[in-house]
C-alpha cells in the first residue's frame, strides 16, 4: 500500500498543495481501490472515474499556474448516495428511487467543489437511510472491512466503509440518529454529527427534516474539523440552516484541553455497555485526564420520555414524505424500513407538535441532569461489541431489532436534543473490531468537541490504524 | 357502547387508521396496524401524559423552528 494512504486529508491536501504529489497521481490509486474493495465491501453504488481523473488534471494544472487554491484542492472523496448532484443519478439506497434523477445539486457539495475537492463517485446506504447497521435489501448488506461478516454501520454506511479502507480521503453522510457516527465508529474512523441547522440541507434526500443532519466522516478529528469547516453556514436555498457565522474550526485544535470539564453520565448508560467497550472507554477517559481534562461523573434524566417524543418525531416526519410512495408503491419498500416509516401514519398532528414543544424541556433536562457545569459529555458510541450481519437479519425479528435498538441506544436522543456529537476511535475488541466513544456538545460548539478529539488523537493511533484487509 | 374503545389513545388510533384508509389502504390493513399499534399506543401517552404535565398552558406548543431560533441565538442553552 503506497505510504500517502497512511495520510489523513488535510495531509494529503497539504501534499497536493505543495506538489509533493499530484492529485492525479492519489485519484488513480483512490480509483483503482474503489473498483476493488469497494465491491469487497459493497460500499460503492457508483463511480466516476472519467470525470474525477479529468478535474484531477484540471486541479494539477490550475495549482502549477499559480492558481489560488482551495482547503481541499485536488483531494478524493466520496459521499452518500443521498446527496444530489445534478445529473448523476441519486437513489437514496431505495429502489423507488432507483432512476432518480437530480437536476440540481447539494449544497454541500457545492461548496466542496468549490473548495476543490474532487468527487470519485456516490456511495452505498440504507435504504432511505432507514438503518444503522447499513441493511439494504434492495441492494445488499455493506460489509465492515475489518470483518465483513460483521455490519459496518448505518445508515451512511459506504462512507464509514470507504474511509476506513482507504478508498477516499474524507466522506460526507447524514445522520438522523446516528447515522454519522454508527459507521464511524464501527469501521474504525472519526464521524461528526453537528449541531441542527449548523449545515444547510438543500439537495439532500430528507427522512425526517426536523431531526437530519449532514456531517463529515475522516480519519481524525482535524479531517472533520477542514471539512465542517467548508460545508457550514447560512444558505439562501435552506431558511432553517443557522445564520450564525462559521468558525474556522481548525484555528483552535491544537490549544490545551487542560482543565476543560467533560461530563461522564452514569446508570443509563453504564447498563448497555458490553465489558470490552467499557474497558476501551475507561481507558480512553485516563487518556483525557492524562491530557488535564477534568472527569466529572453526572447523571441521566429519565430516557424513555426522551424516545418515545423522538419516535413520534421521526416516524411522523418520514411518514409525511413517504405518504405517495407507501400508498402507490408499498411493496418496493423492503418489510423493515416499511413498518418503520408506517408508524409514522397512525401519530396525530397534536401528539407531534407536543413531541416537538418537549423539546425545549428535555433538552434542559438532559443537559442539566448529564452535562451539569461540564463543557463536554463522555458517552459511548456504541455500547456493544459490533454485531454481525446475521445476529441483525437472520435471527427473529423481535431479536433483530432488539440488536439493533442497541446499537443506536446512545446516540438517537442526541438528534433529538439538536446537540453536536464526535464519535473518536478507541480500541479494537478482542476480535478486532473498532470500539468507539462519543464526545456531545453544548448547541453550536463543535469546536470544543473536536479540540478534545484532535488532543485525544495527538496521543493514541486508533484512527491511524487501516483493516488488514485494506492494508 | 360497550363495544366502542374508552381508552383515549385507542379513539385516536382508531381515528388515525380511518384517516389513512383513503389515502394508505395497504399500510391500514389490520395486520400492518397491529403490527405498529403497541409502540404508537405507548409513545402517544407518553408524550400525551408529559405533554399536560410539563408544558405551561400559558405557552402554547411553539414550533420547532420558533424553538432552534431561540436556540441558536444561545449557545449556553
Amino acid at each position: 500500500m503506497t505510504p500517502w494512504l497512511e495520510q489523513d486529508m488535510v495531509g494529503i491536501a497539504n501534499a497536493v498543495r505543495d506538489g509533493d504529489v499530484t492529485a492525479e497521481a492519489i485519484t488513480t490509486i483512490c480509483l483503482e481501490r474503489m473498483e476493488r474493495l469497494g465491491a469487497a465491501f459493497n460500499a460503492v453504488v457508483r463511480i466516476e472515474s472519467e470525470a474525477a481523473l479529468s478535474a484531477a488534471r484540471e486541479a494539477d494544472v490550475a495549482r502549477a499556474r499559480g492558481k489560488p487554491l482551495g482547503a481541499l484542492h485536488g483531494v478524493p472523496l466520496a459521499h452518500k448516495d443521498i446527496f444530489h448532484r445534478a445529473g448523476r443519478p441519486c437513489a437514496g439506497g431505495a429502489k423507488i428511487c432507483a432512476d432518480h434523477m437530480p437536476t440540481d445539486t447539494a449544497t454541500v457539495l457545492q461548496r466542496l467543489d468549490a473548495a476543490g475537492a474532487l468527487d470519485l463517485g456516490s456511495l452505498h446506504m440504507a435504504e432511505f437511510a432507514f438503518s444503522p447497521t447499513g441493511y439494504n435489501a434492495h441492494y445488499g448488506h455493506g460489509r465492515n472491512p475489518w470483518s465483513p461478516a460483521h455490519v459496518p454501520g448505518g445508515s451512511s454506511s459506504g462512507s464509514g466503509i470507504s474511509v476506513a479502507a482507504r478508498m477516499v480521503f474524507g466522506s460526507l453522510g447524514t445522520d438522523t440518529g446516528g447515522s454519522v457516527r454508527q459507521p464511524a465508529a464501527m469501521c474504525g474512523i472519526t464521524g461528526l454529527k453537528p449541531t441542527h441547522r449548523r449545515v444547510s440541507t438543500a439537495g439532500t434526500m430528507p427522512l425526517s427534516r426536523s431531526l437530519d443532519c449532514i456531517g463529515p466522516l475522516g480519519q481524525s478529528a482535524r479531517d472533520c474539523a477542514r471539512l465542517l469547516t467548508v460545508i457550514a453556514g447560512a444558505d439562501v436555498r435552506d431558511g432553517a440552516a443557522a445564520e450564525r457565522p462559521v468558525p474556522d474550526y481548525e484555528a483552535r485544535l491544537g490549544e490545551s484541553v487542560r482543565g476543560v470539564r467533560i461530563a461522564r453520565p452514569r446508570g443509563f448508560y453504564d447498563d448497555l455497555l458490553q465489558p470490552e467497550v467499557r474497558t476501551a472507554l475507561e481507558e480512553s477517559l485516563r487518556v483525557l485526564r492524562d491530557l488535564g481534562a477534568v472527569i466529572v461523573e453526572t447523571g441521566v434524566p429519565d430516557m424513555q420520555l426522551v424516545t418515545a417524543a423522538n419516535h413520534v418525531i421521526m416516524a411522523s416526519e418520514a411518514a409525511a414524505v413517504h405518504g405517495r410512495w407507501l400508498a402507490e408503491r408499498p411493496q418496493d419498500y423492503s418489510d423493515q424500513v416499511r413498518g418503520r416509516i408506517e408508524a409514522g401514519l397512525y401519530y396525530t398532528a397534536a401528539r407531534y407538535l407536543e413531541a416537538q414543544s418537549l423539546r425545549r424541556v428535555l433538552t434542559a433536562e438532559y443537559l442539566k441532569a448529564a452535562m451539569a457545569d461540564c463543557d463536554a459529555i463522555f458517552l459511548p458510541a456504541v455500547p456493544i461489541v459490533t454485531p454481525s450481519i446475521e445476529e441483525t437479519t437472520a435471527v427473529s425479528q423481535a431479536a433483530a431489532l432488539d440488536v439493533i435498538a442497541q446499537v443506536s441506544q446512545c446516540m438517537r436522543a442526541i438528534n433529538y436534543f439538536a446537540l453536536p456529537g464526535l464519535s473518536v476511535p478507541a480500541g479494537l475488541s478482542s476480535g478486532g473490531l473498532p470500539i468507539a466513544f462519543q464526545l456531545v456538545g453544548r448547541p453550536f460548539d463543535e469546536a470544543l468537541l473536536l479540540r478534545l478529539g484532535h488532543a485525544f488523537q495527538n496521543v493514541t493511533d486508533w484512527h491511524r490504524r487501516i483493516p488488514p484487509l485494506a492494508a | 357502547m360497550a363495544n366502542l374503545p374508552q381508552d383515549e389513545d385507542d379513539i385516536e388510533l382508531l381515528a388515525a387508521v380511518a384517516s389513512r384508509l383513503q389515502s394508505s389502504p395497504q399500510s391500514a390493513a389490520p395486520e400492518r396496524v397491529a403490527r405498529v399499534a403497541p409502540q404508537v399506543t405507548v409513545n402517544n401517552r407518553l408524550v400525551m401524559e408529559a405533554a399536560r404535565r410539563m408544558l405551561d398552558m400559558q405557552d402554547p406548543p411553539d414550533t420547532f423552528d420558533g424553538w432552534c431560533r431561540s436556540f441558536a441565538d444561545r449557545s449556553d442553552a
